[in-house]
């Protein structure tokens, strides 16, 4: 995955700024979508695709704050790089609180918006990048049983089999047959490989840690 | 002397007056009493004197009556005819004829006298002047002179001589330089000129031939003036002659009584001093001279005259007078008051034309800045939605730029961007153009618009400045004209817009749409603004129309008073109401059919 893939989402109400955003970030060489609303862009986003969000933070029926308000309720992490024709302070603030990329006074030089565009398709990959490394973790720790999901926490901590076997009050050759199990689950074949795992796990919950 | 002339008078009726009450008395002895009234020109004795031997005769002469003398001045005579206290009068010629004029007497014989060869003329005036006056010869010569007379209405006494002097020129009433009125007895006149008290004293002829026989005054110091010769008649007179004395029955002496006096008079025998009676003369040449003098009977006449009429009226004259001074005055007021006011009325009318001027002045600025005002509050919508184009048309060239720089030069997409410029610059220029007209500061003009065109033209500033605000506008495709000035009417549409916007925006409800609704009318047309905005408290309502109320946090709060005081200069009205399911607002306002000026 890398920046060809990404789309740039541009919502805007003027049909005019909305085609101009396009024709520039087309002419730059991303790939761009646009949308009239916000409504449009929620019923047409599926929330995979890696990008970035450019919003007019004034528009009716739902505003730009509103949009990305919607988006991570949804867990959606997409950046959003806000434009704005008033410059309004108090906004920006609560803009870049939820976790705005950019906040950019209209009208912005090219690069500025472009550079800022380009952060923040890169941060869209990266979180891309480690949710799948995630997704893979989780999906491999959800085939571990209870007692083998323990052994591989004592493990990742680079605890030896006798330890384990006296925290978890079994006997060692059963600890050798959980251990070898789970390596053989995850498909690994060390305990740093599990702490990895384990970490990429978590990783894709940044609030819980 | 003159004022001694009523106390005679009177002196005269109350002796009559004693008479009539004592001789009856004194004399009861037979018959039935008839009562003759004499003329005393000479004085109450001489009545007595002269005339008792007719008394006697008549009472001789006819049985079963008693024959009373009763002497009067000429007033009191009058007087005693009028009232019916004597059967016979004998009096003056002069004073007959007034008798027969006033009272109906009847002459019944006249006087024949020794002098007079017919007692048809038997009597005149004689002016006696000293005989040593050498100023005095003719009757003109009276004139400037101190004349006596008897009295007015005295015959012989006054009234013939004036005739006659008035004939030679002279009116006696004013030419001379005193007339005076002495009254009877004529003797005192006669002596009063004789000592040089008075110029000339007019007395009845044959007078003065009397006193000098009876040896009252020195025949030589005393002459007639300007004598006429009469053949037959013995006096010297200065006058024609007239008919001597008659005696007259009246009205009420019965006519059997008449008829035996008349008899018995003229059978008398002429008296020692050669008086008798003859048939009654014809006064009708008295009747002459007082038509021509205008007095006696014909004093009315003299009433006709200017002089008379100011005598007799002159209290009413000088109330037509005062009338018509009044009136005059009154004319010349009005005339004034009425200039006056017609100039104050041109002033006034001046004043409220310079007024109006002034306040149409006024006006024009106050609308200028009120549509300054709309501006300013909707600067940050105006820029924003300047800002648009702008910033499309920076999006576009960069784009075009990188194209260009990345030699990505297929045309289709660097037209399209340029083409984009193109329009979007368009787009700012009429944004910007849309301002500029409505914030200029013109003169108000009104002249014939359409009015679909004017509204559309706001709703499509507003629309530009507010994209997000949703303006529902249908208006049938009708010819609605209207006299206004078409700036005028865009700021009070944008006045009305903006404010529905605001409340809508103040009740979170900026997406609904603002109706606005065309209608036509009898004579005008109505254009409404509905908003499902916030809507109005009650207090809040009755002051919506205030200037510098407001309910927004930044209006100035000019703009619906402003919006009202326009549409009402132009005839129109403009209202508010809540919405009847208690939603935000409505306002309207009408304006007259341009056929139809201010009939709304």
């Amino acid at each position: 995955m890398n920046e060809r893939d990404a789309v740039l989402f541009v919502v805007d109400d003027d049909a005019a700024m909305r085609r101009s955003l396009a024709y520039l970030f087309d002419a730059a060489g991303w790939r761009v979508q646009s949308f009239a609303s916000a409504h449009d862009f929620l019923d047409h986003y599926d929330g995979h695709v890696p990008g970035c969000l450019v919003l007019d933070v004034r528009m009716p029926l739902m505003s730009g704050l509103r949009l990305q308000q919607t988006l991570r309720e949804r867990g959606n992490h997409l950046p959003v790089i806000f434009l704005t024709g008033h410059g309004d302070l108090a906004m920006a603030v609560q803009a870049m609180k939820t976790g705005a990329c950019d906040f950019l006074e209209k009208p912005c030089k090219d690069q500025v918006l472009l550079d800022a565009v380009t952060r923040a398709v890169q941060r869209s990959i990266e979180d891309s990048r480690v949710n799948a490394q995630t997704r893979t973790a989780e999906t491999a720790l959800a085939t571990l049983t209870a007692r083998e999901r323990e052994v591989a926490e004592l493990m990742a901590a680079g605890k030896p089999s006798k330890i384990i076997a006296r925290e978890l009050a079994i006997s060692d050759k059963t600890v050798q047959v959980h251990r070898h199990n789970t390596m053989e689950k995850l498909g690994v074949h060390s305990a740093a490989e599990i702490a990895q795992l384990l970490m990429a796990a978590k990783a894709g919950h940044p609030g819980t840690h | 002397m003159i004022f001694l002339r009523p106390l005679c008078r009177l002196g005269a009726v109350l002796l009559g007056a004693f008479l009539f009450v004592l001789l009856p008395a004194s004399d009861a002895h037979a018959g039935t009493p008839v009562r003759i009234g004499v003329l005393a020109y000479k004085g109450a004795e001489a009545v007595q004197e002269d005339w008792s031997h007719v008394r006697n005769w008549l009472t001789d002469a006819i049985p079963d009556h008693r024959f009373i003398l009763l002497d009067f001045d000429q007033a009191g005579l009058t007087r005693a005819v009028h009232d019916q206290s004597i059967d016979f009068v004998i009096t003056s010629s002069g004073h007959y004829v007034a008798l027969e004029h006033s009272d109906g007497a009847s002459r019944i014989a006249t006087i024949a006298s020794p002098w007079a060869l017919s007692p048809a003329q038997s009597i005149g005036s004689a002016i006696v002047v000293r005989n040593e006056d050498a100023r005095l010869q003719a009757l003109t010569d009276l004139a400037g002179k101190h004349v006596l007379a008897v009295a007015p209405d005295a015959f012989g006494g006054f009234q013939i001589a004036a005739r006659d002097v008035r004939q030679a020129g002279i009116d006696p009433e004013q030419d001379f330089a005193q007339l005076e009125f002495s009254g009877f007895p004529l003797q005192n006149m006669v002596h009063a000129v004789r000592a040089g008290r008075a110029d000339a004293a007019i007395i009845r002829t044959c007078m003065l031939e009397q006193m000098i026989s009876n040896g009252e005054i020195d025949a030589s110091a005393l002459r007639v003036l300007a004598p006429i010769a009469v053949q037959g008649f013995r006096c010297q007179t200065s006058s024609r002659l007239y008919p001597d004395w008659p005696i007259a029955a009246l009205r009420h002496t019965p006519a059997q009584l008449s008829k035996q006096v008349a008899i018995a008079l003229l059978r008398m025998p002429a008296t020692a001093q050669g008086y008798s009676w003859a048939v009654a003369a014809d006064y009708q040449v008295v009747d002459t001279l007082f038509r021509e003098l205008k007095i006696g009977p014909y004093a009315y006449l003299r009433q006709w005259t200017f002089e008379g009429l100011l005598r007799l009226y002159w209290g009413w004259l000088l109330l037509i007078l005062a009338v018509l001074v009044i009136w005059a005055v009154h004319t010349v007021r009005v005339e004034y008051l009425v200039s006056r006011r017609t100039r104050d009325l041109r002033t006034a009318q001046e004043q409220q034309r310079l007024m109006a001027e002034q306040a149409r002045v006024h006006q024009s600025t106050l609308d200028h800045t009120a549509r300054l005002a709309i501006l300013g509050e909707m600067a940050s919508a105006i820029a924003h939605e300047l800002n648009q184009p702008l910033a499309a048309i920076g999006n576009f060239a960069r784009g075009m730029a990188r194209r260009i720089a990345a030699d990505r030069l297929e045309p289709a997409p660097l037209l399209d961007g340029a083409s984009e410029i193109v329009t979007q610059s368009e787009r700012a220029a009429s944004i910007i153009r849309s301002i500029r007209t409505f914030a200029q500061k013109t003169a108000s003009e009104q002249k014939s618009v359409d009015l679909i065109t004017v509204l559309e033209q706001a709703i499509t500033l507003f629309s530009g400045a507010h994209p997000h605000a949703q303006v529902s506008w249908q208006p049938g495709a009708v010819p609605a004209t209207v006299m206004a000035d078409p700036l005028q009417i865009q700021q009070v549409m944008l006045n009305l817009l903006k404010n529905a916007l605001d409340a809508q925006q103040a009740a979170g409800r900026v997406h609904e749409p603002i109706e606005v609704q065309f209608r036509i009318d009898a004579s005008s047309y109505c254009i409404s603004v509905r908003d499902c905005g916030c809507g109005l408290a009650p207090e809040q309502f009755t002051r919506l129309f205030e200037p510098f109320f407001t309910t927004k946090p930044e209006g100035l709060g000019l703009g619906l008073s402003l919006s009202k005081g326009i549409i009402e200069s132009l005839g129109g009205t403009l209202a508010a109401a809540a919405n009847d399911d208690n939603a935000g607002l409505t306002v309207w306002f009408s304006l007259p059919k341009e056929e139809f000026p201010g009939a709304v």
